[in-house]
Order: structure tokens, then C-alpha cells, then sequence
């Protein structure tokens, strides 16, 4: 554990399990990073096999959000942790649950591939309309990912924080892109079955986005031990001036 | 009685008591053994008919506040204290104080369970024959309701006049806890009340004080953490002598303020 919100405790073990617990997330938060490239190259490439093996490589994603779950029960029942120790568990639980919905996200954008590869009338993905908006959404999801993964990592407030914008430009670039593809499909009605599977696909990066965003939230709450869901405007300025 | 209710944590955080009535109100409180200073300006206000947990190392000064509220500490020679204790509104320090009252109204348990050897049921009424009552029928009925009270009718009733010392360490426990109550105090002070008890016997003390603050004030001394978690409404960290935080004990368990506070509750203490 990279971060000074954690330090040791008298007993090693209990230390030893915490260590575990955090390495077991970030592995997990790798395998979630990773699938995203993957689907992302397979988008990019219309390789339907490749999309194929992000589908399969979900159910490992999924076999992990329930062995880390019983990791957090062991730790609970046994150690019985308090303060810091107690919003890491309970962070970690829904951080999990956080990663392994992201991974279903994902599986829908490889799940677009193949039905684009595989219909009667097959096109590149590449040359439907919406497919720009769905690359800068899939890089933000990226780069989102990779913050929320660094913050938690690290127990860093000030950098969890700064996934509020990014989040906030993110439900921006959605709506555009609804926008445009609604439009298009009204003068292009033959495109709409591509379309509705573009904007699905768009609608889970969004998804992912809003997952980064809880992250956060939870490494928020585990450094300050207070909840910045649902608060009030007014107060998450203060909060976020705290930090800038 | 005094209804002041707003206490501040050493970060002047404030929490507000305003809902509860105040029992004891400690002021300025010092205490030294000789030379050495074992309590350092206690100030706090202990809610009525409310659990309040006192934890912290060894040597902290929770049980010797304990024994304050009692004047237990009166009969150790070196002890010297200054500022003062109320006990709903009285003075519990002043000279014209009668200690035994004051025990009658403020029992005690101690860590190790210590009957007398009696029987279960004059073990029971010692206390109120102490105080006068010769009432056959009267110390019938008040017996019967301090050992239910205890959790411990169903289990002796048929054996009232048995000898307590052939009770098992939990019973024993809660026929002391019967005996301590059964004189009606206002407060109940527990000095480890469980540290020498298996872990089920523990949990049925556990309850029994969870049950009995509905009657009693009740303060205890705790090393076991997840016990003060357990029973308690309030809770506070003491730390060489001074009260570090006291503020409810869900607060003090999830989110404390004081880094000594958070360091001591998650075992990196030391």
C-alpha cells in the first residue's frame, strides 16, 4: 500500500490481509483497464473475434468481484476494523462492484462489434455516424479509469476529486452525441438498427464514466470519512476548494 | 436536575447532548497520586440512563476516573484531587458527603466477580439489609426483581438458598450485578465487568447492560474495544491521563477526530 491514510498496525497480519485487499482491487482494476483496450482495439479494428474474447474474459472479471466480496467479509468477521479500516472495507465492496459493472459495460461495446461484423449487410464501425463521439467517449472512459484506479491506489483525495469535471464533460459529450445520432437516424432510417447499437454502446462509456465517479466517491470517504454523494452544490465547492 | 448538553472534542468539534440529561458533570477535574498527576483536567458531562464506555491503554486513568465517582479513590492514602464531580446537581466531593450514601446511590462491579459466601439469595440482600430493610416479604420481592433484572432468575430460583460460591464465573458476575442493583443505585459504575469471563457468559452481560440502561446510569471500563462498541451510547478515549475524545460511540468508532483516538481503536497504538 502505496499511501500514508493506511499505516501499519500492531498486528502484521491484519496489515498482511489490508495489503491483500488493495492489491486484489488494483489487479482487478488492471483487468477492467485491459478489457477496455481490448474492446476499444476491436472497435477500431472490426475484429469480431477479438470482441469475442472481451465477452469471455467478462466471467473473470465477475469471479473476482465475488472472491474480493468474501476477502471483505473474512476481514470483517476476524479483525473486526474500525475508523479508516472499516470505510476501506466497506469502500472496497462497492469498488468492486463498481469494476465488475464496468466490465459488463464493456462487454456491450464488443457486443456492438460483433453485430456489426456479423449482420447480413456488415460495415466498418468506422463509418457510422456517431463513431467520434464513441472514440472521445471511450477515451475519456480510459482515461477516467486509470485516475479513479491511481487515486485509490494511492488514497489520494485531491486526485480523486479532479474526476468531477471529467465526469460532468463526459454526460456533456453523451447528450451531444445523442443529439447528432437522433438526427441522423430521422434522415437515415435504413441506418437505425447500427445506430441504436452505437448509442447503446455510448450510453454504457457514459456508464463507465459515472462508475470512475464513484471510485472516487469512495476514496473520498475513505480519506475523509465523509460522503460526497448527494450533497449539496455549496458544499461540494467547499470540499473541492479544500483540495485545489 | 442540569440539562447542559453541548460538550467540545479537542478539535472544538461540537456534539450535541442536548437531548439527554445530564447525570454527572465532571469539572476541572485533577488527580494525583503523590507527585504524579494521573488525571489532567477532566472535563465531561455523563448522560443519565445512557451506557458510557471509558477506553484507552493501560494506565490512561480510566479506571481510576472510575473510582472517582464513587470516591473509591478515598481510600488510597496518596490521593489527592481538585475540581469537582456533580451527581445530578451535588457536589459529590464535599467534605458533608456520607460515602456510604453515595455508594448506595452509585454501585460498583469489579472486574473479578466477588460474592460473599452466602447464599444466593443473602448475597442479594446484603446491601438492603444493610440499609434497614429486615422485611421478610419486602427482600423476597426486591431479590426476585434484582435477579431478574440480572438475567439470572430463571436460573436460580429454585436454588436461592444454595451457596453463590458454586456458581459458575458468569453467574457469579451477574449475581454481583444483581446485588449492586438491587439497592435501586442511580448510577452503575463496571470496572471490566466481563475480562474475566468466557466469551458467552461476556455476551450475556453484554445484554444485561444493554437491558439495564433503561433503570441506570451506567459508566464501564473496558479494554475490549468491540465491547465499548457493542454497549455502549457514549464513549470516551482517554490517553496518559487526559480525556483525548468523547463523543457518541457510533462517531467515535467510524470517524473520530483525534488521530491518538483513530490510532488506538485500529490497533496501531504503540
Amino acid at each position: 500500500m502505496d499511501t500514508n491514510v493506511i499505516t501499519p498496525h500492531i498486528s502484521r497480519r491484519y496489515d498482511q490481509k489490508l495489503e491483500e485487499l488493495f492489491n486484489r482491487i488494483l489487479a482487478m482494476g488492471g483487468q477492467v483497464e485491459s478489457q477496455m483496450q481490448r474492446a476499444f482495439d476491436a472497435l477500431r479494428h472490426n475484429d469480431a473475434l477479438g470482441a469475442k474474447e472481451v465477452i469471455a474474459y467478462d466471467r473473470f472479471i465477475n469471479r473476482q468481484e465475488s472472491s474480493i466480496d468474501e476477502l471483505c467479509i473474512r476481514i470483517l468477521a476476524v479483525q473486526q476494523p474500525t475508523a479508516v479500516d472499516l470505510r476501506l472495507i466497506m469502500s472496497a465492496i462497492h469498488i468492486v462492484t463498481d469494476l465488475e459493472r464496468m466490465g459488463d459495460e464493456i462487454t456491450k461495446m464488443a457486443r456492438m462489434v460483433m453485430n456489426l461484423c456479423d449482420s447480413d449487410n456488415p460495415c466498418d464501425c468506422q463509418h457510422v455516424a456517431g463513431y467520434n463521439h464513441l472514440v472521445e467517449m471511450v477515451i475519456c472512459a480510459q482515461d477516467m479509469i486509470k485516475i479513479a484506479l491511481d487515486a485509490f491506489a494511492h488514497l489520494d483525495a485531491k486526485k480523486a476529486l479532479t474526476l468531477l469535471p471529467k465526469e460532468a464533460k463526459a454526460d456533456e459529450e453523451y447528450s451531444t452525441a445523442q443529439k447528432l445520432m437522433r438526427e441522423y437516424m430521422m434522415q437515415n432510417p435504413e441506418k437505425i438498427p447500427a445506430m441504436l447499437d452505437l448509442l447503446n454502446t455510448l450510453r454504457a462509456m457514459e456508464r463507465v464514466t459515472d462508475h470512475c465517479l464513484n471510485i472516487a466517491e469512495h476514496v473520498f470517504y475513505i480519506v475523509e470519512g465523509s460522503d460526497m454523494r448527494h450533497i449539496s452544490a455549496e458544499r461540494l465547492a467547499e470540499v473541492t476548494n479544500k483540495y485545489a | 436536575m442540569s440539562s447542559v448538553h453541548v460538550v467540545m472534542d479537542h478539535q472544538n468539534r461540537q456534539f450535541n447532548l442536548s437531548d439527554e440529561r445530564v447525570a454527572i458533570e465532571v469539572k476541572d477535574w485533577n488527580l494525583y497520586y503523590g507527585q504524579k498527576k494521573a488525571l489532567n483536567n477532566i472535563n465531561m458531562l455523563l448522560p443519565e440512563k445512557r451506557v458510557t464506555a471509558f477506553i484507552g491503554p493501560s494506565g490512561c486513568g480510566k479506571s481510576t476516573l472510575l473510582r472517582c465517582f464513587n470516591r473509591m479513590n478515598d481510600l488510597v492514602d496518596s490521593v489527592r484531587t481538585e475540581g469537582s464531580i456533580r451527581l445530578h446537581g451535588h457536589n459529590i466531593m464535599d467534605k458533608r458527603q456520607n460515602v456510604s450514601i453515595l455508594r448506595r446511590k452509585v454501585g460498583m462491579v469489579f472486574q473479578k466477580p466477588n460474592p460473599f459466601p452466602k447464599s444466593i439469595f443473602e448475597n442479594v440482600a446484603y446491601g438492603l439489609r444493610l440499609a434497614g430493610e429486615n422485611n421478610r416479604s419486602v427482600l423476597e420481592n426486591k431479590v426476585e426483581w434484582a435477579l431478574k433484572g440480572a438475567g439470572l432468575w430463571n436460573e436460580v430460583k429454585d436454588r436461592l438458598h444454595e451457596n453463590a460460591m458454586g456458581m459458575s464465573g458468569g453467574q457469579q458476575q451477574r449475581l454481583v450485578i444483581a446485588r449492586a442493583i438491587a439497592i435501586e443505585p442511580e448510577v452503575l459504575l463496571l470496572d471490566e465487568p466481563t475480562s474475566a469471563l468466557d466469551p458467552i457468559s461476556t455476551l450475556s452481560i453484554e445484554e444485561l447492560i444493554f437491558e439495564l440502561k433503561e433503570k441506570f446510569t451506567i459508566l464501564i471500563v473496558t479494554h475490549n474495544m468491540q465491547q465499548a462498541a457493542r454497549v455502549s451510547d457514549y464513549t470516551a478515549f482517554m490517553y496518559m491521563g487526559d480525556l483525548i475524545e468523547y463523543t457518541d460511540t457510533d462517531t467515535l468508532f467510524t470517524n473520530p477526530a483525534q488521530k491518538q483516538t483513530e490510532d488506538y481503536i485500529t490497533g496501531r497504538f504503540g
